[in-house]
């Protein structure tokens, strides 16, 4: 049981490379039939392709020699760091898309040295504020009512006010 | 206890322990350089407590531990993960939160009167200056050798993934 137990320990640390795998199929499949689908709902929708199918190996592995009340207790644990790992690994992919220090780090990179107002005119504040807006209508965020940006999302606002919250908690 | 219900026991438990040693330092002095700074509050003491949970329950097996020491760590990266959005003032949330308050909704020209470019840009410039990851020479920025180190995986995660560069 003991050899079982490692092997679900060794598996839920390895599930963010096992959740990659699976985006790297996912993405290269749906870009191939809809070329410009946005990349943020397919890292979504790969994060949660990959819950039923970590939950069949888990279950095959570990969960199904287990009685009573373990099969809840540990099926509760997986779940809650899978959730956890699985979260990192969407985060860590929307940084590479959406964050404004990755951005500037990949464009020094390409060019070498540049003046922070060269910097500037390439990520300009309005540009990176209309990029934003598009995306979170694309990402059903927002939607676009006559020009007018209105929240569609109740539940990612509530999230906004919570870290908003938070921060001020922190002293920022 | 059953060993389930100790394990989450004692993850959620040094996790809370930790986050609120963090809460109490920030709240004393915000650090220097955050992401260091979060690492080290959030697994040193972790790795502490679990050493104090290993000497003081000794029906625990290494098994056990090991499955505490993987909460505590998927807890406190999920943590750390979404620090900067406090941190940064990420300006997506900030939009989000904004929409969210006016009841007619907004205007793009309404949104942007709420941000100021100039802070926009150059406070993300002032944080890459302060973790080394970019440096002044002379009158330009250049990326440091950490700051190669840091960007290099992102670029092999869009490549992987048959992407282009993101727009930031």
């Amino acid at each position: 049981m003991t050899s079982r137990y490692l092997f679900l320990l060794l598996l839920l640390i390895s599930s963010p490379f096992c959740i990659f795998l699976l985006h790297i199929f996912l993405s290269r499949i749906l870009r191939k039939f809809k070329p410009h689908i946005a990349p943020l709902p397919v890292a979504a929708f790969s994060v949660l392709c990959s819950y039923p199918l970590m939950g069949y190996a888990l279950w095959m592995c570990f969960l199904k020699f287990l009685t009573g009340s373990d099969v809840l207790g540990f099926g509760l644990y997986a779940l809650i760091v899978y959730t956890c790992f699985s979260f990192c690994y969407f985060i860590l992919f929307t940084m590479s898309e959406t964050a404004r220090r990755i951005h500037i780090l990949r464009k020094l990179r390409e060019t070498g040295p540049l003046s922070e107002d060269a910097l500037a005119a390439d990520y300009a504040a309005e540009d990176m504020l209309d990029v934003r807006l598009r995306r979170m209508v694309e990402l059903k965020q927002l939607r676009l009512v006559k020009d007018r940006f209105i929240l569609k999302n109740r539940l990612l606002w509530l999230a906004g006010t919570a870290l908003s919250a938070w921060a001020k908690a922190l002293g920022f | 206890m059953s060993a389930p219900a100790s394990i989450l026991a004692f993850g959620f438990s040094t996790f809370f322990c930790c986050l609120c040693l963090h809460v109490l330092l920030w709240r004393l002095r915000h650090p220097h350089h955050h992401v260091g700074a979060l690492l080290s509050v959030f697994f040193i003491p972790g790795a502490v407590l679990i050493g104090l949970i290993a000497l003081g329950c000794r029906q625990l097996t290494l098994a056990d531990l090991a499955a505490i020491a993987i909460l505590h760590t998927a807890l406190s990266c999920a943590y750390i993960q979404i620090y900067p959005a406090s941190q940064a003032d990420s300006p997506s949330l900030k939009i989000l939160v904004l929409v969210g308050r006016s009841e007619t909704g907004l205007t793009a020209e309404e949104i942007r009167s709420f941000f100021d470019p100039k802070t926009l840009f150059s406070d993300r410039i002032h944080d890459l200056l302060n973790a080394k990851l970019i440096y002044q020479s002379g009158e330009k920025l250049a990326l440091s050798s950490k700051g190669e180190k840091m960007i290099a995986p992102f670029l092999m995660l869009r490549k992987a993934l048959g992407l282009p560069a993101g727009r930031g």
